[in-house]
């Protein structure tokens, strides 16, 4: 194809055609340098005074063009200049000339009597010559007087250099000395002794390589060696850029064998950022060299983490029984969904349990029970964020018995005890608590978390004078620890209460005493004098309402206040409307934001606190609470308003604010859940429509789409609870999150756990060892073998056909069913092919 | 590097004192003020194989893959800098500035 002419660019209006000095000049100052040369060309036919001005011209193209690495170029504008005349000679022209090999005109130049002039230039000059001597440069040496200092000097720099290369420091440091401090030779000086220091003090040869200018012949020198003191994780990528000799450079200061150089040259040639197949692909090859062990760990992981191209590779592999489980469960732990993840784990423990039965204290007890409790530590299942009544859900009755079977393999982990005790405490499984309190304080008697432990579980049973012991027992080692002191206050509170509500004022008012011994802070004086109110009100109904009104008006005579003194009336054994209409509280208050937000943080901390609240009451207040939903609050406040409500089975509220942060937040899967567990909770999801169940599996697959794992399962778990009880739910078809097709799952499962591994789960238990049986029924073993190998060699074939069998993902939510625990060993392995000490 | 062991320059089977030992060494070469992120590097290193039980977790549930930095160190690893030969600097030279 022919080129377009570039065309000429239009002279811009207002402009002579006719180049003026003045043009000129201006062409020059703004670095339109071609444009200069052109003009002055023209003018020194006219004037050649104006031969200084074209000089500049082709002086400063000539630094554009070096500029941009077109040193040949850049060399016929210098040498246009020198042809002008009288015009002195400049250091990048001499260096230019050095560089691209032009040596007698370099020496020239050096010999012009311009340079001899001007001492600075002579100087700068002799550094590009003191540069190409050092090179090796024979043509410099002989042409140059006896007593030129690029002689006299290099002979002793190259003395140095040969010093330095044969690791002879002391000639080293005597030819460095004997070099001149203005010698051409000094930015060579300072190198080689940053060289000679880079191991053992880089800083400061990093400073002294700094130093070099960048101007400076040495500098390429100075850079490379700069180059060698850069950490490891920027070395591999930066080498690629540098020229070979600076390579060369750089892998030996840094110690590179050979053989790493090879490696890094293979590696090299995978591009920037090499892809994982790539990398898979060099591990194998030098398996030997990376160790057969780790070689395969880097193997499994690198092609678990290019799936799902990797899943042919992962094939190819054939991993073991143990190898598939285990990357069964890292595939599940991808999907965020703790049922998921949890059944990963269980099924890679269960044939250890069963086939290896790995004796307390072993290397493989340990892991066995890091995998029993994996799920829960990366989900956090036993956490106590769950709704009363909720917490105790399948999945997390199954998360704690997992982790205490852990605890038959690992029995020196004091976290999991504390874990399980505050989860069984929390869920109201007193006795479990108490029996893992034993077993855990009989291996660490004087722990203290355990000693709080013990104390809390105390308080939650009702025992406080053995909590107030605990308490003491605590403090007497732990004197400032005023959360124990809180809660012995409360011990004391609580044993009040109760004393109150037998009608035994005088022994309340001395725990009151007992209380105010522990007493410390402004916080825990108001809870004493409130329940001292209850007390006075005991023994002088005028005196104690007095005192309680002023309490009241301390906590803003609103709905904070009337949760905070009914709740404490109804532990305390006192009616609550009596007391109300002590105080005059007769109609509901008028609710204030801050009164809300109050109300809501104090009914929390009475539901952590475990308190028991007394619902009639609570239902009082739901008028009031469903007018103030309409109150303006941003999104987490509406969201944790229904967690509270909900916590606290307070469900016409709860309808309220759900339906108004519905209405600020349309179809926003958290308030369709709250919406429709407060308009269903007391019904048992009888009557549920259709419409409403769409809704929330919408909601579900938003919360998915979005992320949030833990609230799409809890929607799930609703969903499935209503297909336990709801008229009208049907069996969902099979299928995986984000709506994978069957055969795609099934594809990918045959690509994760290899064919051996598939067909090690047909005796096994469960709908997909069903399924393969019946494919097994019908096409026989060698058939099934056929069929799971044509899968691993062309998955995405197989991925787009409807595969017979059921779901593969057994904890996706399945409507017509809850679910069920998987029997550990559901995949019976081959004992021999399992192999723990992999990994 | 991604590999705690290499990070830290110990071997697989290190016991608890050996991997701490490393560590320290190497925060004393290579403080936070001096670089930051090799520190970091250094501290999550540690983190990840500090007692038996992290280094058995590591192993079961770490899915990182290795970087060529792990690969680089782990087959052929950096020996002790040497001196180049005369001929590397002098081309160097050759090239100028």
């Amino acid at each position: 194809m022919r080129k377009k002419r570039k065309k000429h660019l239009a002279v811009p209006s207002g402009r002579a055609p006719t180049p003026t000095r003045e043009t000129a000049l201006a062409d020059l100052k703004v670095g339109r340098f071609r444009e200069a040369i052109s003009a002055y060309k023209a003018l020194v036919k006219q004037d050649p005074a104006l031969n200084e001005g074209l000089a500049a011209a082709y002086e400063g193209r000539a630094r554009q063009l070096a500029a941009k690495g077109m040193d040949k170029e850049a060399l016929v504008m210098w040498e246009n200049r020198a042809l002008l005349g009288d015009v002195p000679v400049r250091c990048e022209h001499l260096g230019l000339l050095i560089r691209l090999g032009r040596i007698d005109r370099a020496l020239e130049l050096y010999r012009h009597p311009s340079v001899a002039r001007d001492a600075a230039l002579l100087s700068s000059v002799r550094v590009y010559l003191a540069a190409r001597y050092l090179a090796g440069s024979d043509e410099i040496g002989g042409r140059l007087a006896a007593d030129d200092p690029v002689l006299v000097d290099g002979r002793v720099a190259s003395r140095a250099l040969t010093a330095y290369c044969s690791g002879d420091d002391p000639m080293l440091t005597e030819a460095l000395g004997s070099i001149p401090f203005r010698s051409p030779y000094r930015d060579f000086a300072q190198i080689l002794k940053a060289l000679a220091r880079l191991a053992e003090a880089p800083q400061e040869a990093a400073r002294q390589l700094a130093r070099i200018d960048q101007d400076s012949p040495f500098a390429g020198l100075a850079c490379a060696a700069a180059l060698a003191l850069l950490p490891e994780r920027e070395l591999p990528g930066r080498l690629r850029g540098m020229e070979p000799a600076a390579r060369e450079l750089v892998f030996a200061l840094r110690g590179w064998s050979p053989e790493r150089c090879d490696l890094w040259r293979e590696l090299s040639t995978l591009g920037d950022t090499p892809s994982l197949k790539a990398l898979a692909g060099v591990v194998q090859r030098h398996s030997r060299a990376l160790g057969p062990d780790w070689s395969r760990r880097a193997q499994l992981r690198l092609t678990f983490q290019s799936a799902p191209s990797g899943t042919g590779r992962l094939s190819a592999l054939r991993p073991t029984v143990s190898e598939s489980l285990l990357l069964q469960a890292w595939q599940r732990e991808e999907e965020k969904d703790p049922w998921y993840i949890f059944e990963g784990w269980d099924l890679y423990a269960g044939p250890i349990i069963e086939d290896l039965k790995p004796p307390p204290g072993s290397e493989a007890a340990l892991a066995l029970a890091l995998v029993l409790r994996r799920a829960d530590r990366l989900m956090g299942i036993l956490n106590p964020q769950r709704p009363r009544g909720q917490g105790s859900s399948e999945l997390t009755r199954m998360a704690a018995l997992q982790l205490e079977s852990s605890l038959v393999y690992d029995p020196d982990d004091r976290d999991i005890y504390l874990r399980l005790i505050d989860h069984y405490r929390g869920t109201g499984m007193l006795n479990e608590s108490r029996r893992l309190l034993k077993q855990a304080q009989a291996r660490w008697p004087a722990d203290k978390p355990l000693l709080i432990a013990a104390m809390e579980t105390a308080l939650a049973g009702g025992a406080f004078k053995k909590a107030a012991g605990i308490g003491r027992e605590i403090l007497s080692v732990d004197p400032i620890n005023t959360g124990v002191r809180e809660r012995l206050v409360d011990a004391h509170l609580a044993h009040a209460r109760k004393n109150l509500c037998g009608r035994r004022a005088d022994l309340a008012a001395k725990a009151l005493v007992e209380a105010g011994e522990w007493v410390r802070g402004e916080r825990m004086d108001d809870k004493v004098e409130l329940l001292r109110g209850f007390v006075v009100l005991a023994e002088n109904e005028a005196e104690g309402l007095s005192r309680l009104r002023s309490v009241a008006e301390r906590l803003g005579n609103g709905l904070a206040a009337r949760l905070t003194l009914g709740v404490e009336a109804a532990q305390s054994g006192v009616s609550v409307p009596t007391l109300f209409a002590g105080l005059g509280w007769s109609s509901p208050p008028q609710v204030r934001p801050d009164d809300l937000l109050d109300f809501l943080a104090r009914l929390r901390a009475f539901q952590d606190a475990g308190v028991e609240l007394p619902h009639r009451f609570l239902e009082s207040l739901s008028a009031p609470l469903q007018s103030a939903a309409r109150l303006e609050l941003d999104r987490g406040q509406l969201e944790s308003a229904c967690e509270t409500l909900a916590r606290a089975a307070m469900h016409k509220a709860r309808f309220g604010f759900a339906r108004a942060a519905l209405r600020r937040y349309p179809g926003e899967p958290v308030f369709e859940l709250h919406l429709f567990e407060a308009k269903h909770s007391d019904q048992g999801y009888l009557g549920v429509e259709e419409r409403e169940i769409e809704r929330l599996e919408d909601a579900e697959q938003r919360a998915r789409e979005a992320g949030d794992m833990r609230l799409a399962v809890r929607l799930g778990e609703l969903l499935d609870r209503i297909g336990e009880m709801g008229p009208s739910a049907e069996p969902m078809l099979p299928g995986g999150p984000g709506g994978a097709s069957p055969g795609a799952l099934f594809a990918e499962m045959v690509g994760m756990l290899g064919v051996e591994g598939v067909l090690a789960m047909v005796k096994g238990p469960g709908p997909l060892a069903e399924a393969l049986r019946e494919i097994q029924r019908e096409l026989g073993a060698a058939g099934l073998r056929s069929l799971l190998e044509a899968i691993a060699a062309n998955p995405a074939e197989f991925g787009a056909l409807p595969f017979p069998g059921p779901d593969m993902r057994p904890a996706e939510p399945r409507r017509s069913s809850p679910r069920k625990r998987k029997h550990k060993g559901a995949v019976p392995p081959d004992p021999d092919q399992f192999d723990l000490d992999i990994f | 590097m991604n590999d705690p062991y290499l990070i830290l320059g110990v071997s697989e089977d290190a016991d608890d004192a050996a991997v701490e030992a490393a560590y320290r060494g190497a925060i004393r070469q290579c403080p936070p003020e001096r670089d930051p992120q090799e520190f970091e590097a250094l501290r999550g290193a540690f983190e990840k194989i500090r007692t038996r039980r992290d280094r058995l977790a590591y192993g079961l549930f770490d899915r990182t893959p290795p970087s060529i930095e792990d690969l680089l160190e782990r087959a052929a690893p950096a020996g002790e800098p040497r001196r180049p030969e005369r001929a590397v600097i002098e081309a160097l030279l050759r090239r100028g500035g």
